[in-house]
């Protein structure tokens, strides 16, 4: 037999036993969903813009006028030909929109699932040779065994459940939706929440930040942190009053909690309760920790 | 940044007074408030200097976006966006961080054995580097 012709079974061989499979963490996310197909706005990329392209579906999806090349210079990086992961999260807080990052097949399920179309991250080439791309996932059919993305110059792309399971794995299944101020996702986390929102808040969004850690004190009643993330913020709005009324809760539930108990003295020193601002800064001291020296000065200048 | 963590008490004033400048009005420092980032960091990982770590990484993440061509202004706007976490993880790797780009004839210049190899990975769905290539089932 000719050598071609071995090469050819062989081939044949090859490919009837290696095509692509998606995993069991897949399998298990996508078990039992019905059909998703969510309708997002479409913009086609230009070259190397897929990180812009992506990022601007997603916020005109969440009523932002905005176009991939007002967005360039907030999150391209020229001499990379390329976007960051943490520059798609900070241009998304520039215009106004908290991002929650996604890190698993079951957790872009349920997004979907909520109607919020998934921004991901992706490698399409291989580990030894990254094509890494941005896209946004706008459904999944199990019917057809496909996930849809919003990708380059296509819109709705069909990409098998296997080689979207492939690409996107492959650049750590990351991704994020973007959430209102105030808006929560069913099943999320709370310190990731968190810890996106407050670099929000930082970003000169106080009051819109305000709105996301209440939702958050509603949903996470008893967690220490999101009390502590509401209390500040509130106090940044101008609302000692509540915000001390937090940090007293806190303190009642968590009296261990001393970074609490210093901004509690703070806030109650502000609002001329002066005897109370100074037992709270003493408690403060007297549990100590890493911030010892702030607890101290507090301590001095409520007196 | 090595070197940088080194180096003397007067650099470390610098940085601090430059902290005090780019976290800009929201600020809890100058009420003797401990911030909320500072909590959610130490709620993620009990780590005493996180703060500090995280005010260098941020700067970090300014200077080599500044060196990639970033204007100053605009690589501060983005540094002070990413949350204390983010610019932390990002400083670590930012040389190899990679940069989603995916150009429209990203494999035009790749050597042949490469294109083949990419060729088959998405003919069997591996990969999908290629718009034409349709992958089996």
């Amino acid at each position: 037999m000719p050598f071609r012709h071995l090469a050819f079974i062989a081939l044949a061989l090859f490919m009837a036993g290696c095509t692509a499979k998606t995993s069991v963490r897949w399998d298990r996310a996508v078990q039992d969903i019905p059909e998703i197909a969510l309708s997002v706005p479409f913009q086609p990329q230009t070259e190397y813009n897929c990180g812009p392209a992506s990022l601007a579906m997603a916020l005109q999806d969440k009523g932002v006028p905005v176009d991939q090349k007002d967005l360039i210079p907030v999150v391209y990086t020229p001499s990379k030909k390329g976007t960051f992961q943490p520059d798609m999260l900070q241009g998304a807080r520039r215009y106004g929109k908290i991002p929650y990052t996604v890190t698993s097949p079951d957790e872009l399920v349920s997004q979907l699932t909520e109607d919020r179309p998934v921004v991901v991250f992706l490698n399409l080439g291989l580990s030894w040779h990254p094509v890494w791309h941005y896209a946004v996932v706008t459904g999944i059919s199990r019917r057809h065994g496909t996930v849809y993305l919003h990708s380059g110059l296509t819109e709705n792309e069909p990409f098998t459940e296997a080689t979207f399971d492939h690409v996107w794995a492959r650049a750590g299944y990351w991704g994020f939706v973007l959430l209102d101020p105030g808006e929560i996702p069913s099943g999320a986390d709370s310190l990731r929440l968190l810890d996106s929102a407050a670099a929000y808040e930082n970003g000169r969004h106080r009051a819109d930040a305000l709105k996301t850690y209440e939702a958050a004190y509603e949903r996470w009643q008893k967690d220490r942190t999101v009390m502590f993330a509401y209390g500040n913020s509130l106090y940044l709005n101008d609302r000692k009053d509540e915000s001390a009324e937090i940090f007293y809760k806190l303190t009642g539930e968590y009296p261990q909690e001393a970074d609490a108990w210093n901004n509690l003295a703070q806030i109650l020193s502000e609002t001329g309760r002066k005897e109370e601002a100074v037992k709270a800064a003493e408690k403060a001291m007297e549990l100590g920790g890493k911030n010892i020296e702030t607890y101290r000065q507090t301590l001095s200048e409520v007196k | 940044m090595r070197q940088m963590r080194m180096t003397s008490p007067v650099i470390s004033l610098l940085l601090i007074m430059a902290m005090l400048f780019i976290t800009g009005p929201a600020n809890l420092a100058h009420a003797k408030m401990i911030g909320t980032q500072s909590m959610v960091q130490s709620a993620q990982a009990e780590n005493a200097r996180a703060d500090i770590t995280a005010f260098l990484s941020r700067e970090d993440v300014k200077t080599q976006l500044v060196d990639m061509g970033i204007a100053p202004d605009e690589a501060m706007s983005r540094a002070q966006n990413m949350s204390d976490a983010e610019a932390v993880a990002f400083a670590d790797d930012l040389k190899n961080a990679p940069a989603g780009g995916s150009g429209l004839g990203v494999v035009v210049g790749a050597a042949v054995l490469v294109f083949l190899v990419l060729l088959a990975t998405d003919i069997l769905g591996f990969t999908k580097v290629f718009p034409f290539t349709k992958s089996v089932k």
